[in-house]
């Protein structure tokens, strides 16, 4: 959600301009302050919570259409009143997000470091669910959907709104997302339009259509407005503006390290997980009504907020901007933490000079200086009048403003000013799934690889260039059986070249001694190329799997009935997904729509075919049809999950 | 020479008639990669595994330069000190040690000496956790199948004199909580009413935890008894498995004559973070005293 408190005004593109240098050098020294009094922060518990967005539907069943209804922002006031009051074991947390048909939801206190809590995880959703659904009006439906499928489409609004151009919607200029789509809280119009106009012309987001057999070829959008037109690419469905990103949902999940070591640690190793998380959680075949040859909404994103100027993007010669940027502001890390994983460094990392060395004189160690001084290569988009000039001994809204609209696949996360809060680490490449049941799963499944990362002081360090080819390969079309995927081989460390060793102890204690470079031989040397099924499951004599590892350290620790049972169906859905044996949420989707009696083969989901497919995915959810393509029935007694006392008290 | 090491080894284990053995910290990824971690490893596997590393480490670390021969003992303790991890003392609160221990005979005592054993090894005063897994009865019959995942119903007059031992370990401090395993409803319930101490775990197995008895969920919800799961076959080390195990690892002649007499399998979890620091197994075997037996000398 980023950072939502704010005071004044928000200030226009031109008002900020002259305090961009203002806001990224306070924003250092907010790091700064913050860093010096925390960095020794010793033995912080665990602590760990998910974020789910859900979207607001409505269903017009006379009419067979399915509409996005823009209650967000009222439900949330609803929603939040109990906050306001300062009511205290609150469920669950709300927050508006960037589209007024979303809501997000957390639960109201994080989860512990005790095994009782995975049982915890789903009742909580559950009960989130029913908080909105009692808002809501018959004919409107919470849904944990990643993307909408008629997202953008003519009408796809609740209340409707006509758009006739560009000039129809100032502040995104879209031809196809309404303005008043957009949550009225003024940091999200803002984004919107400084975006586009540090970009110097609207986002041009474009994603290969699927090409079945009577797709037109080439497939091109009919579009007037110029500037869309030459925006949008043949073979490609068009989109054109940050809506179509940001108004996708995700499921995210922090948690937080015992201390800035364990943090950078699980920052790192959980790098290379992210791709095989985006390819096995994959939700999002459908956009704009058409039927795209990616399963995950990854690039969708980066290109819905991507302010970088045609200089940035080197297709044109550096006049007024400092250099070419190889990435969007939201997309994959570039570069590890810990002092040991440098060498994994070889993606090129843009960084701004000046926070860099502000930052290497204060005596911050290397890589996390170039982390910090390569998110400052972005400058702050939104700005309030009254949130300028900031104590920058308490106060972190600079810092924040840009670490926050550097929107990436992990998220480092100092503790916050006046607060016990520790360092924190955001997992964020999760696509949203239909059902709480495979929400829990995957945040469960994260949660518990992180314990037995620390526990078997494993090593899934393997050069960036090669967790980025992963990242592009994990959005492709059924990537979960057709791709493979770069994955280091050996994860324990005595077999691998000495200069890649582990480090933290469980104290806390980092291990310089093995930092040498390595020959380029050996950093490739030390990955090998597996299938999805092999890297969760296993495989003889090639990869332990995640699963199987799991497993083992269930084996250690003294876990609950209630718990261990619930686990071992997260476990099933995550092992069989990995396997196909179940279908991707993606895959199910794209099975739905294609075999759709009035599916005509051209690619197109129309308002028929969308609304027979979300009310599937509503009966899904409710638990009204089964569907073993997706997921067997859990075999658990939902007594378990559901007694109140689980949930307040994690018994 | 490693054959003289083998050697002093056979002699040492010959003489003895009793034997206890520690692993060490399994959880280390040399053993993972050592043994191409088999995904279907079960804890019997782990303890063998982890027995035969601590055999072979302690014939390899053994000091034969003369006059510094080890000398041949009645109990002879083999104890895989580089794989122990220690447990810093001032640590200790926000680790929780919890130890499973296998008997294989109806015998009191052998709790008070696995106590000792775990509490001596490891450094520790206090354990937080005992549960403590009852000898198996040899099926009633043929057809019965060897199926470790149905609980027993106990013999509560057996269990008495065990469980009255695991109370006076909470007496004298050195164990917090006491517990057993594979309970069914019933034989909780009259554990339960009967004892001074009552049980505070029942760890069933985890081929049964999304199908467990109501009454016993019921049952321990009532009574405040946490039901925990575990994954171990339901005899972790027989007496024939130890007995092949000490003539592999260390040429006893008289390998037929051990028996096992407990395993102790401890883990020590850091509270609050969920990771577990280490994990280890303490055995003890027994042999009766051998008739006939060489007199063997080392000079």
């Amino acid at each position: 959600m980023g950072l939502l408190e704010f005071d004044g005004e928000p200030l226009t593109w031109q008002q900020l301009q002259p305090y961009v240098e203002h806001v990224k050098s306070h924003g250092i020294q907010q790091f700064l302050h913050n860093y010096n009094r925390l960095m020794k922060r010793p033995g912080d518990m665990l602590k760990w919570g998910d974020e789910v967005e859900y979207m607001i539907l409505k269903f017009d069943h006379k009419n067979k259409k399915v509409q996005l209804s823009l209650r967000g922002e009222e439900l949330c006031e609803i929603l939040q009143e109990k906050e306001r009051k300062k009511m205290k074991n609150l469920t669950s947390l709300w927050r508006p997000e960037y589209a007024s048909y979303m809501v997000e939801g957390t639960p109201g206190v994080p989860y512990l470091g005790y095994m009782a809590q995975f049982n915890v995880v789903e009742g909580n959703m559950r009960m989130r669910r029913k908080e909105v659904q009692e808002l809501l009006n018959e004919d409107e439906q919470i849904m944990s959907l990643t993307v909408f499928p008629r997202l953008g489409c003519v009408n796809f609004t609740h209340p409707a709104y006509d758009i006739t151009g560009p000039e129809s919607n100032p502040v995104s200029r879209s031809l196809y997302f309404p303005d008043q789509a957009i949550t009225s809280h003024p940091r999200f119009p803002s984004l919107t339009r400084n975006i586009r106009l540090r970009r110097g012309k609207k986002v041009a987001i474009n994603i290969p259509i699927f090409k079945d057999k009577n797709t037109p070829s080439p497939f091109i959008e009919q579009i007037t407005d110029p500037e869309s037109a030459a925006g949008a690419k043949p073979d490609h469905i068009y989109m054109d503006c940050m809506g179509f990103g940001m108004g996708n949902s995700c499921l995210q999940l922090t948690f937080q390290a015992c201390n800035i070591e364990e943090a950078k640690l699980l920052y790192d190793h959980l790098a290379p997980v992210c791709p095989i998380m985006l390819a096995l959680s994959a939700a999002s075949p459908l956009y704009k009504g058409y039927i795209a040859d990616i399963d995950a909404r990854w690039q969708v994103i980066a290109g819905s907020v991507d302010d970088r100027t045609s200089e940035e993007l080197g297709l044109e010669p550096l006049k007024h901007n400092k250099q070419v940027i190889r990435k969007s502001r939201y997309d994959s890390i570039d570069s590890y933490l810990s002092s040991n994983s440098k060498i994994f460094n070889d993606i090129n990392v843009e960084v701004n000079q000046d926070a860099k060395s502000t930052l290497l004189n204060a005596g911050i160690d290397e890589l996390l200086a170039q982390h910090i001084a390569h998110l400052w290569i972005r400058d702050p988009l939104t700005l309030f009048s009254k949130k300028i000039d900031l104590d920058d001994e308490n106060e972190a809204d600079h810092f924040e403003n840009i670490q926050s609209t550097n929107w990436q696949s992990m998220r480092f996360k100092p503790p916050p000013p006046g607060s016990s809060i520790g360092w924190r680490v955001e997992f964020r490449v999760c696509e949203a799934q239909l059902t709480d049941f495979e929400n829990a799963a995957f945040v469960v499944f994260i949660v518990l690889l992180t314990r037995v990362i620390l526990t078997y002081k494993l090593d899934f360090l393997m050069p960036l260039s090669y967790v980025d080819s992963n990242m592009e390969k994990s959005q492709k079309n059924n990537a979960i059986l057709k791709e493979k995927f770069y994955f280091r081989k050996n994860v324990n460390t005595s077999r691998s070249p000495a200069c890649c060793t582990q480090l933290c102890s469980f104290n806390g204690k980092s291990n310089d001694n093995n930092t040498a470079k390595c020959a380029e031989k050996d950093l490739s040397d030390c990955c090998a190329e597996m299938t999805i099924d092999t890297i969760i499951n296993g495989k003889e004599d090639v990869f332990p799997g995640f699963i199987p590892l799991i497993r083992r350290y269930l084996d250690s620790v003294e876990v609950g009935v209630e718990a261990r049972c619930s686990i071992s169906e997260y476990l099933n859905l995550i092992g069989k997904r990995a396997s196909g044996e179940y279908m991707s949420a993606a895959q199910w989707i794209r099975h739905f729509v294609t075999s759709h009696p009035e599916y005509k083969q051209d690619s197109v989901v129309t308002d028929s075919i969308a609304y027979d497919l979300l009310v599937r995915c509503d009966q899904i959810e409710k638990g009204e049809v089964k569907c073993h393509q997706l997921f067997g029935m859990p075999r658990h007694k939902s007594e378990y999950i559901l007694a109140n006392k689980d949930l307040m008290n994690g018994s | 020479m490693d054959t003289d090491r083998n050697e002093v080894a056979r002699i040492m284990v010959g003489h003895a008639s009793h034997i206890r053995l520690h692993t060490g910290n399994v959880i280390n990824w040399n053993l993972l990669k050592k043994h191409k971690f088999r995904p279907a490893m079960t804890s019997s596997d782990e303890l063998m595994d982890a027995m035969h590393t601590a055999m072979q480490t302690w014939i390899r670390s053994m000091n034969i330069e003369s006059p510094n021969l080890p000398e041949p003992r009645n109990i002879l303790d083999v104890s895989n000190t580089e794989l122990v991890a220690p447990i810093d003392s001032e640590q200790r609160d926000q680790m929780k040690l919890s130890v499973k221990l296998f008997l294989t005979r109806w015998d009191p005592e052998l709790i008070r000496q696995a106590v000792d054993h775990v509490t001596r090894e490891l450094g520790v005063q206090r354990i937080d956790s005992v549960i403590v897994s009852l000898p198996i009865s040899p099926p009633t019959s043929l057809l019965e199948p060897n199926n470790n995942s149905t609980s027993v119903i106990h013999d509560l007059e057996k269990v008495k004199p065990i469980w009255k031992e695991m109370q006076s370990t909470v007496d004298s401090g050195h164990v917090t909580n006491i517990g057993v395993c594979d309970f069914d409803q019933e034989s909780l319930k009259e554990l339960n009413d009967w004892a001074r101490i009552k049980p505070s775990t029942n760890q069933i197995n985890l081929t049964n935890c999304c199908a467990v008895p109501c009454d016993l969920i019921q049952y321990s919800r009532e009574k405040s008894i946490e039901l925990l799961t575990h994954n171990d076959p339901a005899e972790i080390l027989s007496g024939r498995k130890f007995q092949s195990f000490m003539s592999e690892a260390t040429d006893d002649i008289n390998s037929t004559s051990w028996s096992p007499a407990y395993v102790a399998r401890y883990s020590v979890l850091v509270r609050y973070r969920g990771i577990v620091h280490s994990k280890g197994y303490l055995l003890s075997a027994e042999r009766s005293s051998q008739d006939g037996a060489e007199d063997y000398g080392f000079f």
